[in-house]
C-alpha cells in the first residue's frame, strides 16, 4: 500500500471517529437516555441530597434545643427529626454513587453498627466534648446510627432516655448529642454541596454525560451506575436489612442483634424509605416534580416488563408494610410475614437484576472494568 | 547450497520441500518488528491501566478467594505487595518487549508474568487478555528483538530478513481471532435476532450522528451482518493488495467504532496494530524511508539443519492444531455454547452475550434439615458474583467455597450446596441456568459436559 494512501485512509477513518464524538446535539429517540439523565440528576438525585441536608439541620436544630431544654417535647421532637432525617438518607441509597463514594460519606453519615459501649465509655469520661474533640472520635461513635443510640430506647422507653439526657448528669449527654448531629449536618452539607452546581456540582456530570462529562464517558455509562446501585440497594435490603436479622444466614434463627435500627424501631421504615428512593429513580418522580425516569427507557423497549417492574415495587412496599411493627418483635413472632417481605423484596431484585439490567445492556460494563 | 538442494537431500518429499522452503524463505523482518513495537507498546499502556485504576488491589487483595482453571487450581495469587512487584516486572518486561532491550528474557517474562496473573482468577478472563498471552509465547521464540531494537544496538548486528514461518505464525494467529470470531456469530441469537448488538445499540443512542440509528432494529441488523462478515473476510481483504486499503480503513473504522461504544479494553487496539502483519513485510520501510534487503535474500539463504526445520514444522503444526481446535471444542458439549458456556473461554466468542443472572446459594445439612442461604457478598466482591452468576462452573466453583466454608467453620458437617441462579441471555425470559434440586458440593469440575446445566429451551428467543 501507498504510504499516502495508508496515511489518509486511517486518518479518515480517525477523523470519522473522532466527528461522532465531536459533534453536537442528537435527535432524541425515545431510547436516549438524555432526558432521563436530565430529569433524574437534578429533580432527583440533587433534590433528594438537598432534602436530606434539610433534614439534617432540623436533626441538629432539635438536638441542641434537646440541650437547652430537655423535656419531653424537645425529646419528642429530636425523636422525630431523625426519623425524618434517617428516611431522607435511605431515599439515598438508590443513587449511592459519585461523591457518597469519593468522598467516603457513608461512614460520617450512617456507619452501622454504633458502638454503644464507646459511645458510654465517651460520655463517662472527662475528654472536652467540642467540635474537635468529636471530630477525634471514630466513625461508630458518630452519624445516624449513633444519634439514635442517645435518643432511643426501645427496652426501657423514652422516659428512661429522659432520664439520662435530664439534669447536670445529663449535660455531658445532651451537649455529645447536639454535637454529634451537629457533626452529621456538616457531613450531609458536604455531600449536598458536591452535587450542587453553587458547589461542586457533579449534577453536571450526569447531565453532560458522554459530552464534557469528566464521570461518564457517555450517557450509557451513566446509566449503568443508575441501575446498578438501585440494584445495589434493593440488594442490602434483602441482604443486610432482612436476610441477616431473619436467620437467613444462620440456619433459620433469627438475629435481633442484626436488626438496622431497633433502638427506635424504624427498621421498617428504612426499608420502606430505600424502597421509595428506588421507585422515585425508576419512576421519575420526586416531591412534586415527575419526569422521565428509567421507567421510560424500559416502556419504549418492553412496556410488559415496565409494568412488572412498577407491579414488583408496589408488592415489595405491601410485604414490607403487612409485617407488623416493629421489627424485633416480628423477629420473634411474625416471621411469616418478614419471610414474604424477604421474598417480595427479592423478587424485585431479581427483576432489576435479570431483565432490567439485561434490556439497558447494564450487565456489559461494571465499574471501570474491561469487558469482553 | 540452494534451499532445494537441500531438502532433496535430505530425502524429504517434493511438495513437502516446497513448503519447507517456503517456509524458511526469508522475508523482510521489518513488518514483525514493527509489530512487536505496536504491541509492546499496547502493552506498557495495559500494564500500566492495572496500576491507574487499581486494578491490582481490586483484583488480587479484595476478593478473599480465587476461582482458578480447571487444571491450573494450583495457580494463586501473591500476597499483595508481591503482585505488585510482579505487574512492576511485567511492565518493565513490556517495555523491553517493545524496545527489543533483552528480547527474548522481556518476552519469557511478560509471558510468565501476564499469565500467572490472568490464571489467578478466571473471573478476569478477557479474549484479548487471552491472545496477549499467546503473542508473548510466540514472541519468545521468534526474531522479533533482532531489528529496530536495543539488543541491534548493543550488538551492533541488525537482521534484515526473518524467516517467512515467522511473519505466518502472527497472521495466522490473528486470523484465527478474526475467523474465529466470525465463525462464532454464525449463531441465531446474531443472525436471526440481531441480539446482543440490538441491546448494547439501543443503549447508545447518545452517540453524535450515528446514534439515532441506533434505536432501530434495522441498524442492529446491518451491524450484526457487517460485524460477521468483516470478521470472516477482513483476513483474506488484508492479504489482497487491491483491497488492502479498504480493508485497513474497516479494520480501523471498525475497532474504533466498537472501543467508543463498548468498554472493552485495549481490544481494539491490539487489533488496530495487528493489522499490519497482513501488509507487505516490507510495509515499515515505506514510513522510514529505509532499503529492504529482503529480495536480494530470497533465492539463496539455506536452510537450517534437517533437525531444526523438522522441530518447527511440528511445533508450527502442534500450535496450529490447539489453535483450530480450542475453538471447535464446544461442539464436543451439548446444547447452547452461549448459555452453558461449556466450551466458551479461550475459543474467540468475542461480544456474543449479554447476560444478567443472580445466583443464590442454599446450604443445607441433611441430619437436622436446617437450611442457610449466605450472602455472596460475604465470599465475593460485586464483580465476582456478578460473573458467577452467569457461568455454570463458576457457580460450582463458588458452591465448592461455600461448602468448604461451611465444613471447616464446623456448622455443617456434610453440607449439601443448591444454586438458585436465575438467568436473562440476550433477552431472553430470566430461567434457570443450573437445576437447583442438584447438589453441588459433591461434584468435581472437569471437562465432561456438565449435567446438571439446565438446557436452554430451543423455542426460547430473544424477545
Amino acid at each position: 500500500m501507498q504510504r499516502r494512501t495508508f496515511l489518509l485512509l486511517a486518518a479518515a477513518a480517525v477523523g470519522a471517529q473522532l466527528t461522532t464524538v465531536a459533534c453536537g446535539e442528537n435527535t432524541p429517540s425515545r431510547e436516549n437516555n438524555g432526558p432521563t439523565l436530565a430529569f433524574l440528576a437534578p429533580s432527583v438525585f440533587l433534590a433528594s441530597y438537598r432534602d436530606l441536608d434539610g433534614a439534617a439541620k432540623t436533626l441538629a436544630t432539635a438536638a441542641s434545643a434537646l440541650r437547652d431544654a430537655p423535656t419531653a417535647a424537645t425529646l419528642a421532637t429530636a425523636q422525630s427529626a431523625w426519623r425524618e432525617a434517617m428516611k431522607a438518607w435511605r431515599r439515598t441509597d438508590a443513587f449511592a454513587f459519585g461523591p457518597v463514594v469519593t468522598r467516603s460519606s457513608q461512614a460520617g453519615i450512617d456507619f452501622w453498627p454504633a458502638n454503644g459501649a464507646t459511645i458510654e465509655s465517651t460520655l463517662s469520661g472527662t475528654s472536652t466534648l467540642d467540635d474537635a474533640g468529636i471530630a477525634q472520635l471514630g466513625g461508630n461513635v458518630k452519624g445516624l446510627a449513633a444519634v439514635e443510640y442517645v435518643l432511643f430506647d426501645s427496652t426501657n422507653g423514652d422516659a428512661s432516655v429522659l432520664t439520662a439526657l435530664s439534669g447536670d448528669a445529663g449535660l455531658r449527654r445532651r451537649t455529645f448529642t447536639a454535637l454529634i448531629a451537629s457533626a452529621l449536618e456538616k457531613r450531609t452539607a458536604e455531600l449536598f454541596n458536591a452535587w450542587d452546581a453553587a458547589g461542586e456540582n457533579f449534577t453536571k456530570e450526569i447531565t453532560s454525560a458522554g459530552s464534557g462529562s469528566a464521570a461518564y464517558g457517555s450517557q450509557k455509562a451513566a446509566v449503568d451506575d443508575i441501575v446498578n446501585y438501585m440494584i445495589f440497594a434493593i440488594e442490602s435490603v434483602v441482604r443486610a436489612r432482612l436476610a441477616k436479622p431473619i436467620g437467613k444466614e444462620s440456619g433459620g434463627v433469627a438475629q435481633p442483634a442484626l436488626e438496622e435500627s431497633p433502638r427506635s424501631d424504624a427498621s421498617l421504615d428504612d426499608m420502606l424509605a430505600t424502597i421509595a428512593g428506588v421507585e422515585s429513580v425508576y419512576v421519575g418522580s420526586y416531591g412534586g416534580a415527575t419526569g422521565p425516569g428509567v421507567s421510560a427507557l424500559i416502556t419504549a423497549r418492553n412496556v410488559d416488563l415496565d409494568t412488572r417492574v412498577r407491579a414488583a415495587i408496589a408488592n415489595a412496599k405491601a410485604v414490607l408494610a403487612a409485617v407488623t411493627p416493629p421489627m424485633r418483635t416480628a423477629l420473634l413472632g411474625d416471621k411469616t410475614a418478614l419471610e414474604a417481605a424477604y421474598e417480595g423484596v427479592n423478587a424485585l431484585k431479581r427483576l432489576l437484576a435479570t431483565e432490567v439490567a439485561s434490556i439497558l445492556g447494564s450487565a456489559l460494563q461494571f465499574g471501570d472494568n474491561d469487558g469482553d | 547450497m540452494t534451499a532445494t538442494e537441500d531438502a532433496s537431500a535430505d530425502g524429504e518429499a517434493p511438495h513437502a520441500s516446497q513448503l519447507v522452503r517456503a517456509l524458511f524463505a526469508p522475508v523482510d523482518i521489518a513488518s514483525v518488528v514493527a509489530f512487536r513495537a505496536a504491541l509492546g507498546a499496547l502493552l506498557v499502556i495495559a500494564v500500566g491501566r492495572y496500576f491507574a485504576h487499581g486494578w491490582i488491589h481490586e483484583y488480587f487483595e479484595v476478593p478473599k478467594y480465587f476461582f482458578p482453571y480447571y487444571g491450573f487450581e494450583w495457580v494463586r495469587p501473591l500476597p499483595a505487595l508481591w503482585m505488585h512487584v510482579v505487574y512492576a516486572a511485567m511492565g518493565l518486561s513490556a517495555v523491553g518487549f517493545a524496545t527489543g532491550a533483552f528480547f527474548r528474557a522481556s518476552a519469557v517474562l511478560f509471558f510468565a508474568t501476564f499469565s500467572y496473573a490472568h490464571f489467578c482468577d478466571k473471573t478476569n478472563y478477557l479474549n484479548h487478555y487471552y491472545l496477549v498471552i499467546l503473542l508473548a509465547f510466540l514472541a519468545i521464540f521468534l526474531p522479533l528483538g533482532d531489528a529496530f531494537s536495543v539488543d541491534a544496538l548493543r550488538r551492533k548486528r541488525t537482521r534484515t530478513t526473518a524467516p517467512a514461518w515467522v511473519l505466518g505464525v502472527l497472521r495466522f494467529q490473528i486470523g484465527v481471532v478474526y475467523v474465529f470470531g466470525g465463525l462464532a456469530k454464525l449463531e441465531s441469537d446474531w443472525l436471526v435476532h440481531a441480539e446482543p448488538l440490538s441491546i448494547w445499540l439501543r443503549a447508545s443512542t447518545d452517540v453524535p450522528m450515528l446514534g439515532p440509528l441506533f434505536a432501530t432494529k434495522g441498524a442492529a441488523y446491518a451491524m450484526s451482518y457487517a460485524g460477521a462478515g468483516f470478521d470472516l473476510f477482513v483476513v483474506p481483504l488484508l492479504l489482497v493488495r487491491r483491497t488492502r486499503a479498504v480493508a485497513y480503513f474497516a479494520v480501523v473504522a471498525f475497532h474504533l467504532l466498537t472501543a467508543r461504544l463498548f468498554q472493552i479494553g485495549m481490544f481494539p487496539w491490539i487489533m488496530i496494530a495487528s493489522a499490519p502483519l497482513f501488509f507487505s513485510p516490507s510495509w515499515p520501510r515505506g514510513f522510514l524511508r529505509t532499503k529492504s534487503s529482503a529480495g536480494r535474500l530470497t533465492t539463496t539463504t539455506e536452510l537450517p539443519p534437517r533437525g531444526r526445520r523438522r522441530g518447527v514444522v511440528a511445533a508450527l503444526l502442534v500450535y496450529g492444531a490447539c489453535q483450530v481446535a480450542m475453538p471447535l471444542r464446544h461442539w464436543l458439549y451439548p446444547g447452547n455454547l452461549l448459555w452453558t458456556e461449556e466450551g466458551f473461554r479461550f475459543a474467540w466468542n468475542v461480544m456474543l452475550v449479554e447476560k444478567s443472572g443472580v445466583c443464590e446459594l442454599t446450604v443445607r445439612d441433611p441430619d437436622s434439615s436446617r437450611t442457610w442461604s449466605p450472602d455472596g457478598a460475604s465470599y465475593l466482591t460485586r464483580y465476582q458474583q456478578k460473573m458467577v452468576a452467569t457461568q455454570p462452573d463458576m457457580i460450582l466453583q463458588f458452591a465448592q467455597i461455600v461448602a468448604n466454608d461451611f465444613r471447616t467453620r464446623g456448622v455443617v458437617a456434610r453440607p449439601q450446596v443448591f444454586a438458585t441462579a436465575v438467568v436473562t441471555l440476550n433477552g431472553r425470559a430470566p430461567r434457570n441456568l443450573v437445576d437447583p434440586t442438584v447438589d453441588l458440593a459433591p461434584l468435581h469440575d472437569g471437562v465432561a459436559p456438565k449435567s446438571w446445566i439446565v438446557p436452554l429451551d430451543p423455542r426460547a428467543s430473544p424477545l
